[in-house]
């Protein structure tokens, strides 16, 4: 871990605040928080690209996390975990589609969370 | 003497044939005689006026001539059936006038033979072009009362449709209705349980730091159990109104640590938020309100000597043009010099700020004046109203 830019998508306050503290704590960059689909496209166009973004599948917005991560997979290699509180099964099943690096259950498990940024972020610099 | 009477004969003949030739003449009905060979030979005056023609223009005649193309079949089968038969036979038929207009008729014959010599067909000839016309308007009438009856009835279905609807949805409303209230009832319970399992410290001492951010805790989770609390109240699970549900909110945080006398007024009329924004500013106004309550005021510190007025803290939640605004103010000691509440590292000062841009999507700021005021103004964007 090299202090990697993690941008965080979530649109209820607490966790997004809890993330940040998290990942700040163990040494991550985190921009964001955003709260919409449509404020990380939006920031993309203007702002450095982040190295992983942790997205919550339910956002506040027209698009949801699923939606946004399928238009910035067409522009930009960057690996997404999802983060979700409650999901059908065809919605996680979509999320993994969308995102080889999977999805995490809310409340986040620090060690889970960690494990799945290294998993992320290795996978990124192999390609 | 028998001349005389051959000669009254005669003219009492004559007077028969002259009378006969009148009603030929005058008949309301068309009369023509063909030839074998479909030669009009003869015809009445009706005929000619059927027709819009001379007398004259017609004998001689095919009459052929005078029907309409269409039909030119059907009165070639028409004179065969006629001519191989003793009977009388009946068409219809569309006849052509010199006018260019056309005229409907009914065509009655017979084959006669006339004294032994060539057999002729006898016509009469009915216009019946006004009671086809008014049989079509009829049908047409029929047609549209047809159709008018099929439309009624499909109203009266679509009406009973939707009233079925209407039914079901009000059913599924309600059913929505019973189950977010019970939700909403839910998590209240599940958070005022957390409240109290928060108390259970069992016989184990406590430090006074702990029992602080016990206290700091369980106001946090009370904060959003009222939410849920006065929305299960009220019925309204689109919004919360924000004067109902900060007053209690208040009033616990005041019961939590009141130390001293100190007055909160809550001035919040007619505001709603969403739950999302409510539950957000409810928790930015514990945060201020309990940091007012333990630091504003402390024990050396005389507001009525200081301020002039009793010791207060003031929320309101107004709304202004496209927005509302909320502030948190208080007449206490004030914040030390120097010190920049938006940077502050404390957990409590850090969810004002947090919250307040990310979630209340409020732009957050600060006056130092006769104490401590945060002020808050929320863009249009989320449910105010």
């Amino acid at each position: 871990m090299s202090g990697e830019t993690i941008l965080i998508v979530e649109d209820e306050g607490l966790i997004a605040l809890h993330l940040t503290e998290l990942l700040e704590k163990a040494g991550y960059r985190t921009t964001g928080p955003a709260y919409s689909g449509e404020m990380v496209l939006r920031d993309f166009e203007k702002s450095s690209l982040p190295d992983l973004i942790l997205m919550d599948i339910a956002l506040a917005g027209r698009l949801d996390g699923i939606q946004t991560a399928r238009r910035i997979r067409e522009r930009y290699p960057i690996p997404i975990i999802f983060l979700t509180a409650y999901s059908s099964q065809s919605r996680i099943d979509e999320a993994k589609e969308v995102s080889p690096f999977g999805y995490l259950m809310k409340p986040v498990m620090e060690d889970e969370l960690f494990s799945a940024i290294d998993r992320a972020l290795a996978g990124k610099q192999e390609k | 003497m028998q001349n005389k009477a051959l000669r009254k004969s005669r003219i009492a003949a004559e007077e028969s044939r002259d009378r006969f030739a009148e009603l030929y003449e005058f008949a309301p009905i068309g009369y023509l005689t063909l030839s074998k060979n479909g030669i009009i030979v003869e015809a009445n005056l009706m005929i000619a006026t059927i027709l819009c023609l001379e007398r004259r223009e017609l004998l001689g005649s095919r009459f052929t001539r005078f029907i309409a193309p269409e039909d030119l079949e059907l009165w070639n089968q028409y004179r065969i059936r006629v001519t191989r038969s003793i009977n009388r036979h009946v068409c219809e038929l569309h006849l052509n006038r010199r006018n260019g207009g056309g005229v409907v008729t009914r065509i009655e014959s017979i084959r006669m033979g006339r004294g032994g010599s060539e057999e002729v067909i006898l016509v009469a000839v009915s216009d019946i072009t006004d009671r086809v016309r008014a049989e079509q308007d009829l049908a047409l009438t029929n047609r549209d009362l047809e159709e008018l009856r099929a439309a009624y009835q499909a109203i009266a279905d679509g009406q009973r449709q939707l009233r079925r609807n209407e039914r079901e949805l009000t059913e599924a409303l309600e059913e929505k209705e019973a189950l977010l209230s019970e939700i909403h009832h839910r998590v209240r319970n599940n958070l005022t349980a957390f409240i109290s399992l928060l108390s259970l410290d069992g016989a184990q001492e406590e430090s006074e730091s702990a029992r602080e951010l016990r206290k700091d805790l369980q106001n946090r989770a009370r904060s959003m159990a009222l939410i849920h609390e006065t929305l299960y109240r009220t019925g309204n699970f689109s919004n919360v109104d924000m004067e109902k549900y900060l007053s209690t909110l208040i009033t616990h945080i005041a019961e939590s640590y009141a130390k001293r006398e100190i007055r909160i007024l809550v001035d919040s009329t007619n505001v709603a938020l969403d739950l999302s924004r409510a539950t957000t500013a409810g928790l930015i106004v514990n945060e201020l309100v309990t940091n007012s309550l333990k630091y504003a005021f402390p024990p050396d510190f005389d507001c009525r000597a200081t301020r002039g007025e009793p010791c207060t803290i003031h929320v309101t939640f107004r709304r202004g043009e496209g927005t509302c605004i909320l502030t948190v103010a208080d007449n206490g000691i004030g914040l030390p010099s120097g010190f920049d509440p938006f940077t502050a590292k404390s957990l409590g000062l850090k969810l004002v700020n947090f919250l307040a841009r990310h979630q209340l999507l409020a732009e957050p700021s600060f006056r130092a004046r006769r104490g401590t005021e945060f002020i808050f103004r929320l863009h249009q964007q989320g449910s105010a109203i």
